[in-house]
């Protein structure tokens, strides 16, 4: 008979985290902003120290005790107060696009055309300038996206040139990004290249790739277009982000897709996104990728293009800070549509509504130039990030992915009910968490070997004082 | 960079380049050695100029930006351009209509 201490229940919960990795242990404290790779003895001594069954011996192990018992910044909560520190200003200038993208369930190919009318525009940038002089901001933001923003190119010029203007009347030092398929014309491209500080181009790999699945809208080819673009921004002042969506057909392609963008591009960032099922990705017989395979390959895109300083990125495993939302739900986006309503999303209202979300916070007061956020929608869209995800209550990824969208992944599941996205989110994190410790054969060596990756994926409560180990 | 009024075009002199910074424009004719720094509504009018608007689209452009009416902004831009030009960062051409 072996006696157990008890432990303190609120200890156990606190969110210091321990993962196998083959017969180590990465213990990760989000809050505390530590990681660190030990022996699974030292882990148990580590345990024994949280539960206060003693001070581990040996320096080094002594002071990742102390580290973790000591003091860890607070957890992310809810955005409350008023509305004046806005994360951004989005313009939807058009839901129509030139491209009929064989996965996305956007207006395109419907080709919902209609664009913004540049009076609602400049209303959108006049309620803004006006919310940050009021938070006393002297920065602020602006993000185009779409359908392909410049499918409607003249409110985007109008909305740049406007903003710029009146940005340099209010000394507000002022950023824009946009989303684009990348299908301009080369003057386009040197003007986007010349105005915007950060471009989200979607490429989704080598011709055979991205014409199969980005097809142009008539259904010719895209690639040689969009390179051209990228090639364009690349050698630009411009922040390039390269996102690819990843699906079953090119998962295995990743390295090769790496290389080829080491060859021709400097990109900041590659985005890799596992594809979002959608009834256009069905219809097109598009399948998710292996989760399993994705993270694999997402560490092997990650080496290659990390030798050239490219950052390798998704979007639900961002370390860089602790939040509860992984978008701009929650957190004080204002996304005009061309209807002139305000949300908290950019996603289509239909597919808000059909899972039962409600991100609609307003409209723009065009005559009046202000923005009528209803007080009662913008405090339930803050509180949604912050509600009960029980799937995520023992996963170490949860205040970074903060449980993935809001719309498409349903967070109310048992705990550890992992999903596809659940399991590469897992694999990815702990790769970047290895790669962070310079160890990244450690971090290559676990996805290789299928038996370590499904240890570590699946395990059911990372929670350090929860585990057994041996 | 071209802006069409009837047979008059403007245009930048192939020595000219150009920036566009948060909050004015900087215009470097090499040949000249000279640097202008535009602001406000100059610099407005030198980024609309640079999309290549046809002159009616400038005028309304020029007009939504700065809460000018349809004459003003019409007066605004054409006095713009006569300083441009005064100042080299345009040409002025009349060039022959055809047919």
């Amino acid at each position: 008979m072996t006696l157990r201490r008890e432990t303190d229940p609120d200890r156990a919960r606190e969110p210091i985290f321990s993962l196998p990795v083959g017969a180590m242990s990465l213990v990760y404290a989000p809050l505390h902003g530590f990681a660190t790779l030990v022996r699974n003895d030292a882990a148990r001594k580590l345990q024994a120290a949280l539960r206060g069954d003693g001070v581990p011996s040996g320096t080094a192990l002594r002071a990742v005790a102390k580290r973790l018992l000591g003091p860890a910044t607070a957890s992310p909560v809810a955005k409350s107060g008023s509305l004046n520190e806005p994360l951004f200003l989005g313009i939807v200038p058009t839901r129509g696009c030139n491209m009929a993208c064989r996965y996305c369930n956007f207006a395109a190919p419907r080709g919902a055309g209609r664009s913004m009318d540049l009076d609602l525009a400049r209303a959108a940038i006049d309620a803004y300038f006006t919310l940050l002089q009021e938070g006393e901001r002297e920065e602020g933001q602006i993000h185009f996206f779409g359908g392909e923003p410049f499918h409607a190119a003249r409110v985007v010029e109008f909305v740049v040139t406007y903003a710029q203007y009146r940005a340099a009347a209010l000394g507000i030092d002022l950023h824009f990004e946009v989303s684009t398929n990348g299908v301009l014309g080369t003057a386009r491209a040197e003007w986007v290249a010349d105005h915007f500080g950060t471009v989200v181009l979607s490429l989704d790999g080598l011709s055979d790739i991205q014409d199969g699945q980005r097809p142009l809208a008539g259904g010719g080819p895209s690639f040689d277009t969009v390179r051209r673009t990228a090639k364009i921004l690349s050698d630009g002042a411009v922040e390039l982000v390269v996102r690819s969506c990843v699906t079953a057909g090119n998962v295995e392609r990743l390295s090769e897709w790496a290389t080829w963008i080491c060859g021709e591009l400097r990109p900041s960032a590659v985005c890799l996104e596992s594809l979002t099922i959608s009834s256009a990705s069905v219809a097109a017989g598009l399948l998710l990728p292996d989760p399993y395979r994705f993270a694999e390959q997402f560490g092997s895109a990650a080496r290659i293009l990390g030798k050239l300083g490219i950052d390798t990125v998704q979007s639900m495993t961002d370390l860089s800070a602790c939040r509860i939302s992984a978008c701009p739900v929650g957190r004080d986006a204002l996304i005009v549509s061309p209807d002139g309503m305000v949300d908290a999303c950019y996603l289509l209202e239909s597919e808000w509504l059909e899972y039962g979300l409600d991100l609609r916070l307003g409209r723009v007061d065009v005559a009046a130039k202000r923005l009528e956020i209803d007080e009662e929608r913008l405090e339930r869209v803050r509180r949604l990030p912050a509600r009960e995800k029980s799937l995520c209550a023992n996963c170490f990824c949860r205040y970074h992915c903060a449980g993935g969208c809001h719309v498409h992944h349903e967070t109310s599941r048992p705990p550890a009910a992992y999903d596809d996205m659940c399991i590469a989110t897992r694999l990815i994190t702990a790769d970047k968490l290895l790669r962070q410790l310079q160890v990244e054969d450690v971090g290559a060596g676990i996805l290789a070997d299928p038996v370590a990756a499904s240890a570590l994926a699946r395990q059911a409560d990372d929670h350090l004082l929860a585990r057994e180990l041996a | 960079m071209r802006e069409r009024r009837g047979r008059i075009v403007y245009t930048a002199p192939e020595t000219s380049s150009w920036l566009t910074d948060n909050d004015h424009v900087i215009v470097v004719d090499t040949a000249a050695s000279a640097a202008h720094v535009l602001e406000g509504l100059d610099a407005v009018i030198w980024s609309l100029l640079d999309l290549s608007y046809d002159h009616r689209r400038l005028v309304d452009l020029v007009q939504r930006c700065s809460d000018l009416t349809q004459i003003e902004a019409e007066r605004e831009l054409r006095a713009t351009l006569d300083r441009f030009t005064e100042l080299g960062l345009l040409a002025r051409t009349v060039e022959a209509e055809h047919g």
